[in-house]
């Protein structure tokens, strides 16, 4: 089971929420399925982001991939080290592998719950 | 919206267009296309396309005249010469991610290849990945590397490259460049002609590949040649500008 004190995309994107203050970042899942991660861009502190819309992009070997936001609002923190410690993306996707922190003023219509992603991600594996 | 229903097959042939045009055309299919589209094309002016993280400066003064832009896929920087260029575009499917989807569309290439008396094989999967620090200045043909096709001196005949959107659906754009001769810009790598007079397979060989990038992605499905609608062109013309990273290029 995946962490249960957030939400999800069906892209894979996940947001906890405190207050107003979200934090995003993508799940285990998504990691291991992108494998050999060589570049990830990410947005600048003070832009905006849109919910269901790209807000960054990671290339693994080969295949550049967007990622979504799952709210809009404004960019508080970016988590500057992560695009040059890809690694901590594959040993802690839901913590220290954090991507972005926005103040909230709307969320995605179709965020899951944890069990949601659970029951999206044996969908989607058949 | 362009592009048939899912009982056809879309096929685009628009010719050689700039580098910033292609690539764009290539987006607007991959975000407002439906269905599977196949694109096959050219480069008019020349292009030196780079991945989409890479460094441009790294690629600044390579000889020849060509035009330098940044593609939407990932990979190598790629000299544009004589090559046939195709774009496969279409919805993700459950038994194809990345690795399977390059497994496929080049196994396909390979057996278009075997029909005009070309020989390549494909790189199998233990094939180490490139380093990040290597990728960022690397160009797309130097190394070979897993699922690659290669001609039998062990040279890359063919770069790929692909990009999946999950937003409003799962969609993913596969590049594929097949060297048809040499570019002087990027001695190291392997060409058709290096096995076959151009000229007696150049037109087989378009129609081989065609057939079989249908046959592997939609081998139930009728083909349809349509070509880019004015509203596509439009659409394409204006996101244009965001791949190109400089005009012009150093005399030859």
């Amino acid at each position: 089971m995946r962490p249960n004190d957030r939400q999800y995309l069906k892209s894979h994107e996940w947001c906890k929420i405190d207050g107003d203050v979200a934090t995003i970042g993508i799940s285990d899942y998504a990691v291991e399925h992108l494998s050999d991660l060589v570049f990830l861009d990410l947005p600048a502190v003070g832009s905006s982001v849109s919910a269901g819309e790209p807000f960054g992009e990671i290339e693994s070997v080969k295949a550049v991939s967007d990622i979504y936001s799952p709210v809009t609002g404004e960019i508080l923190e970016v988590n500057e080290a992560l695009p040059d410690d890809l690694d901590t993306l594959k040993s802690d996707a839901f913590e220290a592998g954090w991507m972005i922190r926005v103040k909230v003023s709307g969320t995605a219509a179709d965020l899951m719950d944890a069990a949601g992603y659970e029951q999206h991600l044996a969908a989607e594996q058949g | 919206m362009s592009g048939p229903d899912g009982a056809t097959l879309r096929v685009v042939r628009t010719g050689a267009l700039p580098p910033a045009m292609n690539l764009a055309v290539d987006e607007h299919l991959l975000e407002h296309g439906v269905g599977t589209t196949i694109r096959i094309y050219g480069w008019e002016p020349p292009g030196l396309s780079i991945g989409r993280f890479q460094d441009a400066a790294q690629f600044a003064d390579v000889p020849g005249p060509h035009v330098i832009v940044r593609r939407p896929t990932g990979g190598g920087a790629i000299y544009h010469g004589d090559e046939l260029t195709f774009a496969a575009v279409f919805d993700a499917r459950r038994d194809w991610d990345t690795d399977q989807t390059y497994v496929r569309l080049h196994d396909a290439v390979r057996l278009a290849l075997q029909d005009v008396g070309v020989d390549a094989e494909r790189v199998g999967a233990e094939a180490p990945s490139p380093s990040p620090r290597a990728h960022k200045n690397a160009w797309c043909f130097a190394v070979p590397g897993r699922h690659d096709l290669v001609a039998p001196d062990g040279r890359k005949i063919l770069g790929s490259a692909q990009r999946r959107v999950r937003r409003p659906r799962d969609r993913v754009l596969v590049h594929g460049s097949l060297v048809l001769a040499r570019p002087a810009a990027t001695p190291f790598v392997a060409a058709v002609a290096d096995q076959v007079e151009l000229q007696d397979v150049r037109a087989t060989l378009e129609a081989a590949v065609l057939a079989a990038l249908a046959e592997a992605l939609e081998p139930s499905n009728r083909r349809v040649e349509l070509p880019l609608t004015e509203g596509e062109r439009a659409a394409a013309a204006t996101r244009a500008n965001r791949f190109a990273v400089r005009d012009g290029g150093v005399a030859p």
